[in-house]
């Protein structure tokens, strides 16, 4: 079967409107289908509530509107990836995921210096490969900071 | 089991111990002089010493032994007690502590030297402590000639004791040659072994215990002082003491006589001990005899309590030790469980099963028993919050003695039940709070006695339930809080601005701000700026609140009020913009249908709701949250009257209330953030997350954040 082989890191790619962006697979915990959640008040646009994850409640970042793309919204198409942040897990709304790839640690570059500010915040590297490129996204930027100290 | 197992549950033991030896000692220290309280003191610091022996961790013993002695100054005459030394058994307490703590975590060896001298001169321990030095270890027959006849009216009587250790004795890590060496230092102690019965080498089994002694002891003692060595291994062994004839008092002519018979109980012979020669069988010894066999199962379970403890504890129910981690998988299930039975109940009553039929009567069945599950569980996890509280004694102290001022605590509420989940995490705010009364708190003994209040400082620490939440309070008799100089400091660091106006309460608030620190320079014991913020952060962690409240000169108060339990509530669950949202049960005063001729409106568009005279802030939950745009349609809304802790009220206003039903917990911060007026999260029977409010946050909230512009409709009342 397949070698171990520590230069090689394995991505989970995913479409979000025409793009693909890509995050590790050791940080996926499971994809799932969207199911309609609970709106959170005084949260940001980007974040289109909760959902029950077997007991657990899970958030939900509409990655498109994230990353400041046109956002569709939810719909019964989309897909959820439940990713782990640290000690916390979220799910990311997707149109779908398209590829498993494990790349070659020469095929991974840091992201290029970009005019976008949100492209430089999000973006961690880049995987070339031959007829694409692909983002990996920096799953620790799209969660909003821990407490913001109520006043 | 292995040696790591075992030492675990030794030193999970001894945490047990130390809080029964801290608990004994602040009893005595209040002036309670039972017997049984010093008792437990003495079993508590002796199965530390015995449990430290088997692991050979010898700072531990050595500190246990001068300890253990001290305490048996008063335990054998209580008229020996005073206050002085109690408080120094109570610093020596604190010391036992570190050190266990260090043998079980690591760390910096414990300088307890001085403490041992000032234990030792205290209760003038020395020269016995040396005997116990000096005595030789493997020598037996042990012979102590310490005796001279002229120093006694009375002569000596000789005791003759037949000794046969049971394999448990060994087990439980105890030693007869250190038995013998105490029973040396009544008098003189001759030991011969009994060696017939160890088999020849083909049949031996290293494991069984064959040897048994006869020892003839004469002492000036009676029973009682014979017997105390083998306090603690007298369900582990056949014993037998036979107690001489009284000696004649007067004279000592008949020592020669006496001793005569002490040479006869020399002899190997042990007719004298008719049926006690047959060695391990369990004859009857004395009245403890009973104990011998509940004793054997102590060992094979390793659930119950240190034998050591004694009979009275063996009679009680036996406690279990289980992971806690196993008991919080419980109450985790039996969430799911509540979860799955408000789904069947949704299903069931879909399905047209009302509570008259069959189906409907078991479903209130399952209902009461969940119910009851749910209680019972909830009672495991439920602990005297009494272990905390302890440790706050300790805690005032050390910060007293740092700080050179002089302060008594008071317990109150100890035995009241808690969550344990709350417990510990009360631990370190209450610690910090209490040392900041002492410190900050408490006057200087000289300032105190110039104000007119007693020299020493008190604070009361009391613990109670009140409508279905825990309520701890801490009370100073110290100077209060210092208002001019805490509005300085805090516009110092810019928390407020200059020109703000603050009302006492706002001042008193204002030390629960970050980065906020009263002391003028850091000191060892708090001031280091991290105090009250983090406090109140970790009592809001826990689902409470903290209060204050304070008087210049008179002291403080600080009122903690916790959720009794952080798994479950009772929610009144209601609807408003198509979202629905639980309210817990207890801040829900009543619910009223919208009347609009009680609604009035103050100000730029505020509308309060006139209830029975009372004006009460009318909020429109659906757009507080931001649910809608628009207000809710006011004429067919309901209104739920709702009580903060602070006993304010407000008035929310909802489109309809669905029901009311037990609600799991679930916390948003484990996956997202703290969200301003929702306390947590819950699951629905339909698998739907529903919003628990905060109906505190939202209620001091209140009036302030109503931006909504009032409704055509209502302008023309006012």
């Amino acid at each position: 079967m397949s070698d171990v082989n520590t230069n090689h890191e394995e991505f989970i790619v995913f479409r979000v409107g025409e793009q693909e962006f890509c995050v590790e697979i050791t940080s996926t915990r499971e994809i799932r289908g969207w199911t309609p959640s609970t709106v959170l008040p005084h949260s940001p646009d980007y974040l289109l509530g909760v959902i029950n994850l077997r007991g657990t409640i899970l958030p939900i970042v509409d990655l498109a509107k994230r990353l400041g793309l046109h956002s569709e919204g939810p719909t019964e198409r989309h897909v959820v990836i439940v990713v782990q942040v640290k000690d916390k897990m979220v799910g990311l709304l997707v149109n779908s995921v398209s590829d498993i790839l494990e790349v070659k640690a020469e095929d991974l570059r840091d992201v290029p210096d970009l005019d976008n500010q949100a492209s430089a915040e999000f973006f961690g590297r880049v995987v070339v490969l031959e007829e694409r490129i692909i983002c990996e996204v920096r799953l620790d930027r799209l969660v909003p900071d821990e407490v913001e100290l109520a006043a | 089991m292995n040696m790591d197992a075992i030492k675990d549950t030794y030193f999970a033991e001894c945490g047990d111990q130390l809080a029964e030896l801290e608990s004994g000692l602040f009893d005595m220290s209040s002036g309670d002089t039972d017997p049984e309280i010093i008792n437990s003191v003495f079993r508590a610091v002796h199965s530390i010493k015995g449990g430290a022996g088997a692991f050979a961790l010898d700072d531990l013993v050595n500190f246990a032994h001068v300890f253990e002695n001290a305490l048996d100054v008063i335990r054998s005459d209580n008229s020996q007690s005073s206050p002085e030394r109690i408080d120094l058994l109570l610093r020596c307490a604190d010391v036992l502590n570190d050190i266990v703590t260090v043998a079980r975590d690591g760390g910096d060896k414990i300088d307890c030297e001085e403490i041992t001298k000032a234990l030792e001169n205290e209760f003038n321990l020395e020269e016995e402590d040396e005997n116990a030095e000096e005595a030789v270890f493997d020598a037996v027959p042990i012979s102590l000639d310490a005796f001279d006849f002229d120093d006694f009216g009375t002569p000596p009587k000789a005791f003759q004791i037949a000794f046969a250790p049971q394999n448990e004795l060994y087990l439980h890590g105890h030693d007869p040659q250190r038995i013998f060496r105490e029973l040396g230092e009544l008098g003189t102690c001759t030991a011969k072994a009994d060696t017939s019965k160890i088999p020849a080498l083909d049949g031996y089994d290293p494991k069984v215990t064959n040897l048994s002694w006869n020892l003839t002891l004469e002492a000036d003692a009676n029973l009682s002082d014979v017997k105390a060595p083998f306090e603690w291994v007298e369900d582990f062994c056949t014993l037998e003491i036979e107690e001489p004839e009284e000696a004649p008092l007067e004279g000592g002519d008949d020592i020669s006589d006496f001793l005569g018979g002490l040479d006869a109980g020399d002899d190997v012979d042990t007719s004298a001990f008719d049926d006690g020669d047959s060695l391990g069988a369990p004859v009857d010894v004395s009245e403890e005899s009973e104990e011998a066999a509940p004793s054997l199962e102590v060992v094979e379970t390793k659930a119950a309590p240190p034998a050591e403890a004694g009979k009275e504890r063996q009679a009680a129910s036996k406690p279990i030790r289980v992971d806690s981690a196993k008991v919080d998988r419980l109450i985790n299930l039996m969430g799911e469980m509540v979860i799955s039975q408000s789904m069947l109940t949704m299903q069931i009553n879909d399905a047209g099963f009302t509570s008259g039929t069959p189906a409907g009567l078991a479903l209130v069945e399952l209902q009461n028993l969940t119910r009851d599950i749910q209680s019972s569980v909830m009672a495991i996890r439920a602990q005297p919050i009494k272990p905390v509280f302890m440790r706050m004694s300790r805690v005032v102290r050390e910060v007293a003695s740092a700080t050179g001022k002089k302060a008594n605590l008071v317990l109150e509420g100890e035995s009241t039940e808690v969550d344990t989940t709350v417990i510990e995490g009360l631990s370190d705010p209450l610690t910090h709070m209490i040392r900041n009364s002492v410190d900050h708190g408490i006057e200087s003994a000289e300032k105190r006695l110039a104000a007119g209040k007693p020299e020493v400082g008190e604070i009361r620490l009391s613990a109670s339930h009140s409508s279905g939440s825990i309520v701890i309070e801490i009370r100073d008799d110290g100077a209060g809080i210092n208002r001019p100089k805490v509005l300085e400091i805090a516009r110092k660091k810019g928390i407020v601005s200059p020109d703000a106006k603050l009302s006492d309460d706002e001042i008193d608030n204002l030390i629960f701000a970050p980065g906020f620190s009263t002391s003028d320079e850091i000191t060892d014991v708090s001031g280091r700026g991290v105090g009250m913020d983090v406090v109140r952060q970790s009592i809001q962690g826990l689902g409470g609140r903290v209060l204050i409240s304070s008087e210049p000169g008179k002291g403080s108060h600080f009122t903690l009020h916790l959720p009794l339990t952080l798994a479950i509530l009772d929610g009144m669950l209601v609807k408003t913009s198509e979202q629905i949202l639980v309210l817990p049960v207890t801040s829900v005063i009543e619910t009223i249908m919208f009347n609009k001729d009680d609604v009035f409106v103050i100000g730029e568009g505020n509308r309060v709701l006139k209830l029975r005279g009372q004006l009460v802030p009318l909020i429109d939950i659906g757009n507080t949250l931001g649910f809608s745009e628009k207000t809710t349609d006011w004429d067919n809304a309901t209104i739920v009257v709702v009580e903060s802790r602070k006993n304010e009220m407000s008035a929310l206003v909802v489109d309809s209330i669905v029901g009311q039903q037990q609600v799991v917990i679930k916390s948003m911060e484990s996956n997202y953030k703290r969200i301003p007026s929702i306390a947590a999260a819950t699951i629905l029977g339909s698998g739907r997350i529903a919003l628990i409010l905060d109906v505190d946050d939202i209620v001091s909230r209140g009036a302030k954040e109503i931006t909504a512009q009032p409704s055509p409709k209502l302008e023309k009342i006012a």
